[in-house]
């Protein structure tokens, strides 16, 4: 054997090309090579075992259960692969140890049910089963609770990325086990029968955390939002509300700037809650505001609109993306409030309700936009060819341009223009409706070189005509 | 010009900037200031120490990685064990040039050829059962009976598609 096979750096630099990724068939001649070297040699053995139980993702505890004696004739059986453990006693004391043989490997684990939990409960509750795991998911059926104590087990004190299916009880103090904590997402499965409870127990987790980077859960109360509010590692938080509906109280709200944060992401039912937080405070740093929502009122359009406008995010916002599913009423202009953002590269309003948008007002905001590149609205059909193709010669970069226009009344000769715009890559003119196709087919196909199809949500049979124009320009200037 | 002097006392003349892959002499480089002082290597015999200058003459100019280069920079090279071509002839060696290379490479810290020598050897391991890779590497069993049997049955569940 040669002395660079005793070299433990050398030994580990060669084994780690041999860490199982891409398809599965890779990873499997990956790791039966790391079995392998754990089996030639006891140099090789220790940088081979730990690289080889690093990564039990696609495994679960299963592993660790064979190895204990009992259990391995259960877990191996013929080859079958589904391990079923009911009825199965649990771990005695030095079943226990051997259980946790291989577990100080263990750094990345997902544990897709929690149905052999049960053989755990002689574990001493001080135990930490895998003191080195640096990401831990879990999957299990929410409904499900007799196995909910346990979880606790598997909380290391580095561990870095954590996913829950809910939350529970057991892992409320998560920041405190786990102090260097940066991700955590907490499903908004139901698990305890009020809703109060719920948001204070969301509420103490939350705040057990000291170093969170992204956090995605329910809606978190005042106090969460007050201590979140001065994380300065906090980067990126994401609220969906599915179950149950919180609403703040605005006269007992007072946060602290969220300096660090630069993506806020809401899925909401109404958007009363999203208001209050934008209103009360300041996201200097924010990038990127998306809001899915089910039902947003004219009146609360515009609150929205001027308290996203109103939080010190004018000179760092790229992206707005805004959904409602329930249309509001009114027509009147909301978009004024968001030409402060003069950084935005796109914006997506899907309110089910047009925006009012004509020639004047889309010029208005693309000189405010000059780095757009996505613009995407549901809006009145009121911008000529004349107001789209002036509003294009302020945004060079724009590659998507999806909104309703004017195409019956053609206010463009493309004989008499020398434009031409040749980053739009994708004009999505949604509901708009079209007369003269062969007139429509010229001016895309002259000011709009890349647009090779016109993409319709309604009156699809004309904007065919449209498109099938199109192709025949393009075929007849390439023969020529 | 840098001088470098071997295990065996050969001399190279070597352009700054081509000896200069390797952290180590660049490091010393910079400690001695501009001089005329040989740097003498203990570690590498002459016949490695061509090798590895070939390497660096044709990699000349090419961007070192960083000192700071995050974890995930170099998680996302350690996923691949793919070769270029002009490297894949390089270390189309007998055994024990090969583990030289890497040995010198370790020593003179060059990132990029320690690499190029590990993958090869990662390359060559890849499916082999351990007595292969025994025979491969000429390498003496040294776990009992019951001590292999045991570490196979703890694997077990690395067989599993």
């Amino acid at each position: 054997m040669h002395p660079t096979l005793f070299i433990v750096e050398v030994l580990l630099e060669i084994f780690a090309y041999l860490k199982p990724s891409g398809s599965a068939s890779e990873k499997l001649l990956s790791r039966r090579s790391l079995a392998a070297l754990a089996t030639t040699c006891k140099p090789f053995h220790e940088p081979a075992m730990d690289l080889l139980w690093e990564n039990l993702d696609d495994y679960g505890i299963k592993p660790l259960l064979g190895c204990v004696p009992r259990l391995y004739p259960l877990v191996y059986a013929n080859g079958k692969r589904r391990f079923c453990s009911e009825g199965v006693k649990p771990l005695s004391e030095q079943e226990g140890r051997q259980f946790l043989r291989h577990a100080a490997r263990v750094r990345s684990l997902y544990i897709p049910s929690d149905k052999h939990f049960h053989l755990l409960i002689g574990l001493p509750i001080e135990t930490c089963v895998f003191p080195r795991l640096l990401v831990l998911r879990l999957y299990k059926d929410p409904g499900d609770q007799k196995n909910a104590n346990h979880w606790h087990l598997f909380l290391s004190p580095v561990l870095l990325h954590c996913e829950l299916p809910a939350i529970y009880s057991d892992l409320k103090s998560i920041g405190t086990r786990c102090p260097g904590l940066e991700s955590l997402s907490l499903g908004s499965a139901t698990v305890h029968p009020t809703d109060e409870l719920l948001v204070k127990l969301l509420s103490e987790t939350v705040r057990s955390c000291k170093q969170l980077k992204h956090l995605q859960c329910s809606p978190l109360d005042c106090a969460s939002w007050k201590h979140l509010s001065n994380l300065p590692t906090l980067v990126t938080v994401t609220i969906s509300e599915e179950y149950y509906s919180l609403q703040l109280d605005p006269d007992n709200v007072n946060f602290a700037p969220f300096v660090n944060i630069t993506c806020l992401y809401f899925g909401m039912i109404t958007a009363a809650y999203v208001i209050t937080i934008m209103r009360h405070s300041e996201f200097p740093s924010l990038k990127m505001f998306m809001l899915n929502v089910m039902t947003l009122h004219f009146a609360e359009a515009g609150q929205l609109f001027h308290a996203l406008s109103q939080c010190r995010a004018c000179h760092t916002l790229e992206c707005i993306d805004i959904s409602c599913v329930n249309a509001f009423e009114s027509l009147e202009p909301l978009l004024q409030n968001l030409l402060c953002f003069t950084q935005l590269r796109t914006i997506k309003l899907r309110l089910n309700s047009p925006i009012y948008l004509d020639n004047h007002l889309l010029m208005e905001a693309v000189s405010c936009w000059p780095h757009i590149r996505s613009l995407s609205f549901y809006s009145t059909r009121l911008v000529t060819f004349r107001g789209l193709f002036a509003a294009l010669r302020l945004c060079p970069h724009l590659h998507t341009f999806a909104a309703e226009i004017d195409a019956l009344n053609i206010d463009v000769d493309p004989d008499a223009e020398s434009f031409q715009h040749t980053s739009l890559q994708t004009l999505d003119l949604g509901f708009s409706d079209v007369d003269d196709h062969q007139a429509v087919a010229r001016i895309i196909f002259s000011m709009l070189p890349r647009i090779c199809q016109v993409v319709p949500f309604r009156n699809r049979w004309q904007w065919d005509k449209v498109n099938r124009q199109l192709e025949y320009l393009r075929l007849s200037a390439v023969n020529v | 010009m840098v001088l470098l002097v071997t295990s065996d006392n050969v001399q190279f003349q070597v352009d700054k900037e081509v000896v200069e892959r390797s952290v180590l002499i660049k490091n010393m480089l910079e400690d001695v200031g501009e001089s005329d002082q040989s740097i003498p290597l203990a570690n590498v015999s002459s016949s490695v120490l061509k090798k590895v200058i070939e390497y660096c003459e044709h990699h000349r100019g090419e961007p070192l990685p960083s000192a700071d280069a995050d974890q995930n920079q170099d998680e996302t090279r350690k996923r691949t064990t793919d070769i270029s071509e002009w490297d894949q002839k390089f270390i189309t060696v007998d055994q024990e040039m090969l583990f030289e290379i890497i040995l010198a490479a370790n020593y003179l810290d060059i990132k990029s050829l320690l690499d190029v020598g590990c993958k090869t050897v990662a390359n060559m391991i890849k499916g082999k059962t351990p007595e292969e890779i025994r025979r491969l590497f000429n390498i003496v069993n040294d776990f009992t009976p019951e001590e292999e049997a045991q570490i196979k049955k703890e694997n077990e569940w690395a067989e599993d598609r």
